[in-house]
């Protein structure tokens, strides 16, 4: 099965973008499954994933990157021999640290992970104020992925999109940087093109 | 190096429309309150542990995410903040008819310590005047280790 982490920060639009490309997947007739990972223990957004009618596996009440990181390996385990979907969409908790999960799962992930593919979420309305106090985290957001969507476009300005898209080009040149809309992310992208990026 | 926590806290806010409210725009009273906890919290007052540098920046808390949910019924009314300064988000619906229901509310809030959050809540509520709620707070469960600052 093939992985695809979905990181980004607290609020950037982690959730509504894996929701589309679920929904997306599945209408392509492939076999989706969602690992999400709040650090409360009251699961919010998995209210609205299990109303899509997404195979959905989650950990509540702390991170995968700290205090739950035995719960990914566990997680990964029983969702590749229970289910055995094509993809896993997985969106560790916004305050993680993506190079810690990087770490744990080199080790959590088992034989059934084919690929990892990382995607990291940019919400360019707050990232002035986010970089401005959050750097290293903001920052290793951006250097572990293998592709960012900047989220929001239908309510950024021109120069916020420009700015976001330029933060993460110095910080990695190269990288794919996508586009998309606030509550419908998928309309703007193309997924094979985000996937293989 | 200076270093901010995350503490989630969840808390339960339960509504109950009096006969003279009636019929209460739900959507409307659950976004300002939303809006008022994120004015407050970023505003709430350094603890004494706070990183010097944080409080010389004025960044004592920042918020990551401030996120609610209402079912009631069939009716479902999602809440998202993730600034003091952009507008909350609310979608769904529920009826004007309903007469009570329950806010489950997940505060995602940098350097915000629970006692900070309970005080935020209820000043949220006398600001928009609707003393017919009462707020259930629970406990933090789960501190996540620390963020380093900007250096």
């Amino acid at each position: 099965m093939q992985l695809i982490v979905i990181s980004g920060f607290l609020g950037s639009g982690k959730t509504t973008a894996m929701l589309s490309f679920a929904r997306e997947l599945a209408a392509e007739g492939r076999k989706v499954a969602i690992i999400v990972n709040e650090i409360g223990a009251i699961g919010i957004d998995n209210v609205l994933l299990k109303q899509i009618g997404a195979n959905v596996w989650e950990i509540l009440g702390g991170c995968i990157c700290c205090s739950l990181a035995g719960e990914l390996g566990t997680t990964l385990s029983r969702l590749a021999a229970d289910f055995a979907p094509e993809i896993v969409l997985l969106e560790p908790s916004g305050a993680s640290h993506p190079d810690t999960i990087k770490s744990v799962l080199r080790y959590a992930q088992g034989a059934s992970v084919s690929a990892t593919k990382w995607l990291a979420v940019i919400d360019p309305l707050r990232l002035e104020e986010l970089v401005y106090v959050l750097q290293p985290l903001m920052e290793s957001q951006v250097r572990t992925a293998d592709a960012v969507i900047i989220t929001k476009r239908d309510v950024a300005t021109m120069q916020q999109l420009d700015a976001a898209r330029n933060w993460a080009l110095g910080l990695q040149p190269g990288l794919a940087c996508f586009v998309a809309d606030m509550k419908n992310p998928v309309n703007a992208l193309s997924l094979k093109e985000v996937f293989d990026a | 190096m200076p270093e901010l926590t995350l503490t989630p806290i969840a808390a339960r806010v339960q509504w109950r429309a009096n006969e003279e409210a009636s019929p209460t725009d739900w959507p409307q009273i659950i976004r300002r309150f939303v809006e008022e906890v994120a004015k407050r919290v970023v505003s709430s007052p350094p603890g004494p542990d706070a990183p010097r540098a944080a409080v010389e920046r004025k960044t004592q808390n920042v918020i990551g995410h401030i996120k609610g949910l209402v079912r009631c019924d069939r009716y479902q009314l999602r809440v998202n903040c993730v600034s003091a300064s952009l507008p909350v988000d609310v979608e769904g619906e529920i009826p004007e008819s309903v007469s009570e229901l329950t806010l489950e509310l997940v505060l995602l809030v940098y350097g915000l310590r629970a006692e900070q959050a309970g005080a935020a809540m209820q000043a949220a509520l006398s600001a928009i005047r609707d003393a017919r709620a009462t707020v259930q707070l629970d406990l933090p469960i789960h501190q996540h280790h620390s963020v380093l600052l900007t250096p």
